[in-house]
């Protein structure tokens, strides 16, 4: 509570600031833990220049997700940054931006169309498929070549879960002696997690490692493991995104491998970005912030913030 | 032992305008009719006599297409019908005006007769204004003073009563079936009524009459059959039958005595209520109640009756006005506080207010007491409860298979007792009954006759309330008339008629005369 | 004429006794065959596809029930709601909020980011109450809306299905809420769920049952004017019923969050959409003054037999909503058909 006032009071200060530029930011998910941090980091970079930036919730919905976007360009901010909900169906937000001659920026998940062709449209973000890859090779490395992968799937009707799995299904391929032997979704949420690790644990299936789409879905497994007794070392655990849990959970030496999708390089890129457009600065199309692995061998680095 | 047939019936006229032959159906479990016949003579008012559960709707809605009989055949001007539907019954030239009313309330009254059957206009759309001047016709020609654009939602029940009535006329259909449609209507309604049914008759057309009402069966139908247990009992045209010899056929056996009032001695005031008055309702309500007393309220629906009754108990609490329960004056804002005062009411609505109809008996009876009595701590004591539940049951003789059985599954008589045992269970000094007897059997309203008569024996002050004149006039001590929220005045038991009822009821003109 | 009348014995005592005999099964058992019929489907499924028994595991037996524990804490509280005749939307939303703040009460003191640093290492029952508390202020507000300004429940629920969402998130600008105390994780930890569910089932199963709480809820559920003359307070009773549905659902976010050691705004999304089809399946009515907790605890193991089954089966979570929706719809039929017929007797 005393944030939320903290976040009115700064937000208050920033709107006498008569120098500001506007930002509109329309989010995927406010409930997105790695989301609701780039969220906060886009915040952060704009107070600190003194801009103004307003963040919507479109709710996983696409449509409502066009309709705010619509809203923002009718109420003439200077600049748009938008979260897509789907990659697949950017183009008539797009087509907004670019017929009310608005910068837009789209962040975290790039957009699949020709979206990026116009200008004054630009993407920051990561490869999502990158992490997928490291995380696999990362637990790859831990099994020694050889043994049985569960994948852990995020929400079905998310363009990440498709990328990271694609990600680790090719880095699996390269190892002969290693299997994917399940392969269900708990769509990136702890509980769910459980309860599916629940059920491969009485499966009876051999599996010598998990690999999850993100971290909460990994300390969920962790958590379903610890309750049946098995130790993190007999069933390696591998998330993504470098949670604050997750690297608590690594810190206790539970989770084995997380991957460190940057959002603070992410949402203060995106705001950079935006202010450049708005300037008419020169901006990069495609500014990707790329991806770190995170292992007990490195763990402190990243513990430090 | 020859039981009377429909062949009794004026055998010279052979040309029957509707028949039913050896009719049969059964639901899951219960035979509704069987073997049962009717025959209707063209340009007459056949009227259907039973009690509930005879199989008198069960056989209008056969004869409607509702339902599909297992066995027998309905024959119209000789013809044999096969009818898989109402659709089927109606364009063969057979109308029901049903009970329960089926118009739609954000439409107007033309658009309510003609739906289906709009007239158009040369490009297809509804021609509102010929449907209009169709309407005024068929109105004008069934003495109906109507606007037929008003919205059916503005009307009162018995106005809409009479759009039933009308849309099914307007069909121009040989047979038209009522099913107690005089229920909802006031006197005046019925003579209307009648006169429209007296000009259908004079067309040549036949009209099948449901009702409970004696006196109306006298009135206006020409044939009379009688039905027990969904068995055809007898036919017999209403000259020669009179409401005993009805009475016995519909129950069997002989009612000796319809009203069996015990002279009880009258004891002291125990509610007094002076000037009440419910805003826009009613107003000046002044009367008092003694112990052993039963006071009759008599008026024409909309009078007030009902609502002062739910004003005593708290359900519309008053805008202005006292109540004084054995000379103490107290306040009543909520049932409850009018069960602690020792007051209880049996509503004139069972559906609607009184039943639980998904629950079972037991549930249904105990209802009433569970809050102050019969549970300790939070619990119900339920085997206590059950006994006495069990115990009410025998004393009112309620015909169940167990106090589990569910509620709905009762008869309307026997439903009513269930009620009445609930309000026994809180031990009332002062008992408000509603239209205690109504839409139920001949059987079952004498033995609550009789129940109220001991109950008053016993020195509850009783109130009754009742559409039905010959009962308040049997059952009460003295009666008092409403007429639009107003007490027209007080009539002694002696004094009492139904002409000095009706005048009172009817004419807002006598100065409400409180006496004692 | 007259003779022979008297002489006709009363069918109607005959009619009755016809009926009395063709007496229905209770809803339960046929529901609990439902319930039996799914688990041997799986059963032969699983020797055909895998070569392995679904239900010869105790282990998976218990996870059955596990993971749908939270859910049936929620249902059983929704269950008593529908039984008034109303409904409730807002329950995944107060298991948010629930989970939120009991999650800020229990974390652990060397935790550097605890939301209330002077309130850490806390036992185990101020979380508890807390969460509860705040589920049960929720349910407070909502039975206020419905009873008092007179909002439809669909309505007054879906209000506060958004607004405790929305609060969920400003609690801590969307952050996780982690690191609690293992004595608080204690109450969320292996079979604890399930125990926290059944004991709560057997709870209400007696109140609805014997008291007078219960009884209340029947009739208002069945009538709630001929409940008014019946001398029952029914907005004080609907408040009540309210207040309660929302304190299950607060005890659902307090052993949700124990469960998983974290307190997110994101959790017990369309919880409340399972819980009340846990209800339905169990043979609740929609329309009111049916249903037994009974019932709702076996809709909420043939919802949790089939997360297990497809899971075993190894088929993909499409299909599992697919079949999950026709379920529902399957019980909603079936519960139209009873009504039909209850009204065809009445």
């Amino acid at each position: 509570m005393k944030r939320l006032l903290l976040g009115a009071a700064v937000f208050a200060t920033c709107s006498s600031s008569a120098m500001a530029a506007t930002i509109g930011v329309s989010v995927a998910y406010f409930d997105d833990n790695f989301l609701t941090s780039m969220r906060n980091a886009m915040q952060a970079e704009a107070d600190e220049n003194g801009h103004d930036i307003q963040f919507l919730d479109a709710q996983g919905d696409i449509g409502r997700q066009l309709s705010q976007t619509q809203s923002l360009a009718a109420q003439g901010v200077d600049a748009i940054i938008i979260n897509p909900v789907d990659t697949a169906a950017t183009g008539s937000m797009t087509d907004v931006a670019v017929e009310n001659d608005i910068p837009l920026v789209y962040v975290n998940r790039q957009p699949e169309g020709s979206d990026l062709d116009n200008d004054h449209v630009v993407f920051v973000g990561s490869d999502q498929k990158l992490s997928g890859t490291l995380q696999m090779k990362a637990l790859a490395e831990m099994l020694g070549g050889e043994g049985n992968v569960a994948i852990m799937l995020g929400e079905l009707s998310s363009g990440a879960t498709h990328q990271r799995t694609e990600g680790v299904k090719e880095v699996a391929a390269e190892y002969p002696d290693i299997q994917i032997v399940a392969e269900q979704p708990a769509d990136y949420l702890r509980t769910e997690a459980m309860d599916l690790m629940n059920n491969w644990i009485v499966g009876g299936q051999e599996i010598d490692a998990i690999a999850a789409n993100n971290d909460e879905m990994a300390l969920g497994t962790l958590i379903a493991m610890k309750q049946s007794g098995i130790s993190p070392d007999d069933i390696l655990v591998g998330g993504i995104d470098a949670t604050r849990d997750a690297l608590d959970s690594m810190q206790r030496g539970e989770l084995a491998v997380s991957v460190f999708q940057d959002p603070v390089g992410q949402g203060g890129g995106a705001v950079e970005s935006a202010i450049g457009l708005i300037n008419g600065e020169e901006v990069e199309n495609i500014k990707m912030v790329p991806f770190q692995l995170v292992t007990p061998d490195n763990l402190e680095d990243f513990l430090a913030d | 032992m020859a039981t009377m047939t429909a062949e009794d019936l004026t055998p010279d006229i052979a040309d029957y305008l509707l028949e039913v032959v050896n009719a049969r159906k059964t639901f899951p479990g219960v035979v509704a009719l069987d073997n049962v016949q009717l025959k209707v003579r063209p340009g007459t008012v056949h009227a259907l006599m039973g009690e509930n559960g005879a199989g008198k709707s069960t056989l209008m809605k056969i004869i409607a297409g509702i339902y599909i009989p297992d066995q027998g055949e309905v024959r119209l001007h000789g013809e044999t019908l096969t009818l898989n539907g109402p659709l089927d019954a109606l364009e063969a030239g057979i109308a029901m005006i049903h009970q329960e009313l089926n118009l739609m309330p954000f439409m107007t009254i033309a658009e309510n007769i003609w739906i289906r059957r709009e007239p158009l206009n040369t490009i297809g759309l509804v021609d509102h204004q010929r449907m209009n001047q169709m309407t005024e016709a068929l109105f004008e020609r069934l003495g109906i003073d109507m606007d037929p654009e008003t919205e059916v939602r503005h009307l009162t029940v018995a106005g809409r009563q009479m759009i039933e009535i009308a849309k099914a006329v307007s069909f121009d259909s040989d047979v038209l079936i009522m099913d107690e449609p005089t229920s909802a209507l006031t006197d005046r309604e019925v003579e209307h009524l009648f006169r429209i049914i007296n000009d259908l008759r004079a067309q040549g057309k036949g009209i099948i009459y449901i009702t409970h009402k004696m006196d109306e069966v006298f009135e206006i139908a020409d044939d009379i059959s009688v039905f027990r247990d969904g068995q055809f009992i007898s036919a017999a045209p209403a000259k020669e039958l009179n409401s005993d010899k009805i009475i016995q056929l519909m129950v069997g056996r002989e009612v000796t005595q319809m009203f069996p009032k015990e002279e009880v001695p009258i004891g002291d005031v125990v509610l007094s209520v002076k000037d009440l008055a419910l805003e826009n309702v009613f107003e000046n309500v002044s009367f008092d109640v003694r112990a052993g007393e039963i006071l009759g309220i008599a008026g024409l629906v909309g009078s007030g009756r009902t609502n002062v009754a739910e004003t005593l108990f708290g359900v519309t609490p008053a805008t202005s006005g006292s109540i004084a329960i054995d000379g103490q004056e107290t306040e009543i804002s909520s049932p409850h506080q009018a069960m602690l005062r020792g007051l209880a009411l049996l509503t004139e609505d069972r559906k609607e207010t009184g039943l639980f109809l998904g629950l079972s008996v037991l549930e249904n009876m105990e209802i009433a007491v569970l809050r102050d009595g019969y549970t300790k701590s939070a619990f119900v004591e339920q085997r206590r409860l059950d006994h006495e539940c069990d115990g009410m049951k025998e004393l009112l003789a309620v015909k169940t298979p167990s106090l589990d059985e569910r509620i709905g599954n009762l008869s309307g008589g026997n439903q009513q007792k269930v009620l009445i045992g609930r309000w026994l269970m809180t031990n009332p000094r002062i008992l408000i009954l509603d239209e205690p007897t109504r839409g139920i059997d001949v059987g079952a309203k004498a033995e609550i006759h009789k129940l109220i008569s001991k109950l008053a024996a016993k020195g509850v002050a009783v109130i009754m309330i009742s559409s039905e004149l010959p009962e308040v006039l049997g059952m009460s001590d003295r009666i008092m008339v409403m007429h639009e929220g107003k007490v027209t005045g007080f009539l002694d038991r002696g004094d009492a008629n139904q002409v000095s009822i009706m005048e009172l009821a009817s004419s807002p003109v006598e100065p409400p005369v409180a006496e004692d | 004429m007259a003779t022979n009348a008297t002489e006709t014995p009363d069918t109607g005592q005959h009619l009755e006794v016809i009926r009395k005999r063709k007496r229905k099964v209770p809803t339960e058992v046929s529901i609990f065959l439902v319930l039996v019929g799914i688990a041997l489907l799986f059963e032969a499924l699983g020797w055909i596809v895998r070569g392995d028994s679904f239900l010869m595991n105790p282990s998976r037996l218990l996870i059955m029930i596990l993971q749908m524990s939270i859910i049936g804490i929620i249902a059983i509280g929704v269950t008593q709601i529908i039984i008034t005749g109303g409904i409730d939307l807002s329950s995944g939303s107060v298991l948010a909020l629930t989970a939120m703040v009991t999650a800020s009460l229990a974390q652990q003191s060397d935790y550097v980011r605890a939301v209330y640093p002077a309130l850490t290492d806390m036992p185990w029952i101020i979380p508890l109450i807390a969460g509860v508390l705040v589920g049960a202020l929720c349910g407070l507000i909502n039975g206020a809306l419905i009873s008092f300004a007179v909002i439809p429940p669909f309505i007054a629920t879906l209000g506060m299905m958004v607004s405790a969402r929305g609060v969920a998130r400003a609690y801590t600008d969307g952050q996780p809420v982690s690191m609690l105390t293992d004595q608080f994780t204690w109450i969320g930890s292996g079979a604890n769920p399930v125990i926290i569910f059944l004991a709560v089932a057997v709870i209400f199963h007696i109140a609805l049952k014997y008291t007078r709480y219960g009884k209340y809820t029947y009739a208002i559920g069945a009538n709630p004017q001929a409940a008014r003359v019946s001398g029952i307070n029914v907005r004080r009773h609907l408040v009540l019923v309210y207040t309660i549905g929302g304190l299950l659902a607060g005890l659902a976010g307090v052993v949700a969050s124990a469960r998983a050691g974290t307190g997110q705004a994101g959790m017990g999304l369309m919880y409340e959409l399972d819980a009340i089809a846990a209800a339905v399946i169990g043979g609740t009515s929609l329309a009111g003054g049916v249903g037994r907790v009974t019932g709702t605890v076996i809709g909420a193991l043939i919802l949790g037999v089939m997360l297990s089954g497809f899971t075993f089966l190894g088929v993909d979570a499409y299909y599992q909503d697919i079949v999950k929706g026709a379920i529902i719809v399957a019980a909603v039929v079936v519960d139209q058909y009873r009504q039909r017929r209850r009204n065809k007797t009445a």
